[in-house]
């Protein structure tokens, strides 16, 4: 019985079921239309409006929908944003940001998949901003991104493809942000400010920004895992960085990356810069990256380019290719202000790197421990106190 | 009259969302902005996608269930996909003590798929918010497929958030499991993942796992558990197996295990019959709240008591490249016991002021193995204590 009104209602009744809580940006009363070049504005910000305040699903059919001014949740709630993969392209055409949602509470949460921003104006902010109010609770994930595109049209240029302000637990993985090619390196592809905790950045591809994780926060982990962030300027940038208090277990920041292919380039290039402010204090792991820099310029005498630049405190690096290109390049330990506490240099190989040393351990850097490292003719310069270096070739 | 209507109801929706094999829940009566009971109108639309294969859909809102005299609100037998709009927007509640959904599976291979809603409860003695069951008889080929699932306290309590019961190969991915928020991680009880039966090839992934007493505990013996990139901020214990698991994965994490009582520790691999474990690139923070205490009753070891950082028996275990940091409080940061063959490399021990014996304890039995370019900082001056034999010992830091 069961199978035979399921079998008569496939034949009699289309695919058209409507779900309660899923905004068609093109159904009706919305009437967005993908597929005639008009504006779009006024039909996404009633839908968005509407699934936001029911907490609901914002669905963008396939087609391609243009923005001309920032779209926003007048609700200050959460939703799911959703299309049929690039196929769902939303442009942004003129204005500021492309969407830019405010959340009036730390239990609102965002989640975008499966769809395509891209802007044609040379002016735009951010693709996606996020910001929460500032309290330090207990927060659910801000916003979980998956098969994410960001990209530009003609001109077009973003300064941001994410940014998120006091956002914890954010994930954004398999996503796709690339910046302008035509002026390229500028722009963040993911910005994190104000107190951001325990973001993961899994299996991404970063490319022609200036910087492509900006940490710009007072205490926060940050795991970046698989993907690419190149070519960029610099791939993960510490802008910003709290005070710990030793003993206290808490004010520090926490960055892991492993697994990432990194290619910066251009001058200065760093793949990780972490020396501001002077009083940050991380602990870090970077395990497994293939880190380029100079690829753009091979065999010259460059301006200093790092594959890291940062302070050695309580940092690991294992298992890390690091290629100059015969140009540049190289591990760099900065002191630390206070402790002196330890890093670990292990396993790494270091390859092709001219005109400075592999691996430089800067003055008043304490206590680092140098094993079975592959300096393949390159320069180990150790200005360091009490380093503890065994078993390099 | 209440019953036809009820059917006719169902028959209207079984009409209208065949084709697209989507249940949805509101079309059987459940009302996710009013506060009248749900459960029988989301266990219809249940039954209907289980007889089906179809999905469960369960719009935006807040939905309350209870669980009469079975103790289990909803149930299903794993063959519907249950869906939601967005995490923290389709909520279901449990108003009553007892279990929010059982799956409780006939055959050992469908995948159950739960993705984009929340799971919270206002009982103060909420039992399990998701139960999975597959035959003991037969070993199952599947297991659970969480993504994008949360589960909340609404100011209540959960014993448990996910329970696996003889499942293979369960993924939870991109999960935010989260008990009390208040304290409940220094008192007993409270898990958020608990293998009961073994359940191999259960996989933990980019979730955040807090307030609990145990993030992961494993009471059944398991061939293979993987945990990574997962944060578990503020559990008492991270992981903790009394049966011997197989080739544990556990990387790229983070864990800082915490509360007044002594047994905290971020990963306690306590079965001698264990093997491979792999420990690698986490950061395990212990004693966070009682940070600089000075009269830390740390030593010596017992089982089950006391705070430590990482406990690990078992053949062949590899402790690469961590980061164990002890809030000048803390007890032992890695002990070895009834192992053979342990590699401990790479990891920096820092400020475990209160275990000046033995930040690094290889007890006594234990043959074999490599202590090799670890440094210790903040740990006293014999920060090794090596009772084992046949360890190569080199390249070490203390400072």
């Amino acid at each position: 019985m069961n199978n035979i009104i399921k079998l008569i209602s496939g034949v009699v009744i289309s695919a058209s079921c409507a779900l309660a809580a899923t905004y068609n940006v093109t159904s009706s009363p919305y009437n967005a239309n993908g597929a005639d070049g008009a504006d779009d504005t006024s039909a996404f910000q009633s839908a968005l409006t509407a699934a936001a305040a029911n907490r609901g699903t914002l669905y963008i059919p396939a087609g391609t929908y243009y923005i001309s001014s920032q779209l926003t949740n007048p609700s200050q709630k959460g939703l799911t944003i959703r299309g049929d993969g690039d196929s769902s392209v939303v442009v942004l055409t003129s204005g500021t940001n492309l969407l830019n949602l405010s959340m009036s509470s730390v239990s609102e949460h965002v989640a975008v998949r499966s769809i395509k921003f891209s802007t044609s104006s040379s002016s735009a902010l951010a693709a996606v901003r996020i910001g929460y109010p500032a309290t330090n609770s207990h927060r659910d994930p801000a916003l979980m991104a998956k098969n994410l595109t960001i990209a530009t049209t003609g001109s077009g240029s973003w300064d941001y493809g994410v940014h998120l302000s006091n956002a914890w637990n954010s994930l954004i993985r398999e996503s796709s942000f690339t910046n302008t090619a035509s002026t390229p390196y500028q722009g963040t592809a993911i910005f994190i400010d104000q107190t951001s905790i325990n973001s993961l950045f899994i299996s991404n591809v970063l490319s022609q920004w200036s910087v492509g994780i900006d940490v710009n926060c007072f205490q926060e982990g940050v795991i970046v895992d698989g993907g690419t962030i190149g070519p960029v300027n610099i791939g993960i940038l510490k802008s910003d960085a709290g005070s710990y208090v030793p003993g206290s277990g808490a004010g520090f920041s926490y960055l892991s990356a492993q697994n990432v292919t990194f290619d910066c380039r251009q001058d200065s290039a760093d793949c990780i810069w972490a020396e501001a402010p002077a009083d940050g204090v991380w602990v870090s792991f970077l395990r497994g990256n293939t880190m380029k820099v100079a690829e753009d310029i091979p065999n010259q005498t460059p301006n200093p380019r790092y594959h890291f630049a940062g302070q050695a405190m309580l940092s690991i690096f294992i298992g890390n290719t690091l290629d100059g290109n015969g140009s540049a390049g190289g591990l760099v330990l900065n002191p630390q202000d206070t402790p002196q506490w330890p890093a670990i240099v292990s396993r790494n190989t270091f390859t092709d790197i001219a005109n400075g040393a592999s691996l430089w351990i800067k003055q008043n850097v304490y206590n680092t421990t140098v094993t079975a490292n592959s300096f393949g003719g390159g320069w180990f310069y150790n200005q360091g106190t009490s380093t503890n270096p065994n078993a390099n070739y | 009259m209440k019953n036809s209507l009820l059917f006719f109801t169902v028959a209207l929706s079984l009409l209208v969302s065949a084709s697209a094999a989507t249940y949805d829940v509101t079309s059987y009566g459940a009302n996710g902005s009013d506060s009248s009971d749900d459960t029988s109108a989301i266990q219809a639309a249940i039954n209907a996608a289980d007889s089906s294969g179809g999905t469960v859909y369960i719009p935006s809102g807040t939905y309350l269930v209870s669980a009469g005299g079975s103790g289990v609100a909803l149930t299903s037998d794993g063959t519907c996909v249950i869906v939601g709009d967005v995490a923290n927007g389709s909520i279901v509640k449990l108003t009553t003590s007892g279990d929010l959904l059982s799956f409780s599976v006939s055959s050992a291979s469908p995948t159950l798929t739960i993705s984009d809603l929340t799971f919270t409860t206002s009982h103060s003695s909420a039992g399990t918010a998701l139960s999975v069951t597959y035959p003991s008889g037969s070993p199952a080929t599947s297991g659970l497929n969480a993504e994008r699932f949360h589960i909340r306290d609404n100011g209540g309590t959960w014993t448990t958030g996910i329970k696996l019961k003889y499942a293979k190969n369960s993924t939870i991915k991109d999960c935010l499991l989260s008990g009390h928020q208040t304290g409940v991680h220094t008192v007993a009880g409270g898990k958020a993942v608990s293998i009961e039966n073994d359940s191999s090839g259960t996989s933990i992934l980019t979730s955040w796992i807090s307030f609990w007493n145990t993030g992961v505990d494993v009471t059944a013996a398991l061939t293979s558990l993987t945990i990574d990139k997962t944060l578990m901020v503020w559990v008492g214990r991270g992981l903790f197996a009394s049966q011997s698991v197989g080739a544990l994965q556990f990387i790229n994490s983070h864990v800082d295990a915490r509360g007044t009582t002594v047994f905290s520790r971020c990963v306690d691999i306590e079965a001698g019959g264990s093997s491979n474990a792999v420990i690698r690139n986490n950061l395990f923070i212990i004693a966070g709240d009682t940070a600089g205490q000075t009269s830390d009753p740390n030593w010596p070891y017992t089982a089950y008591g006391y705070r430590y950082h990482l406990i690990v028996k078992g053949s062949n275990p590899v402790i690469d490249g961590n980061q164990f940091l002890g809030s000048a409080s803390a007890g032992s940061a890695v002990v070895i016991a009834g192992s053979t063959n342990a590699t401990i490399r790479d990891n920096i021990f820092h400020d475990i002021a209160y275990a000046v014996y033995m930040p690094l304890w290889i007890q006594s039995g234990v043959s074999g193995g490599l202590i090799e370019g670890n440094s210790f900082d903040g740990c006293g001056t014999n920060p090794i204590l090596n009772q084992g034999s046949g360890f190569t010992v080199q390249y070490n830091k203390t400072i």
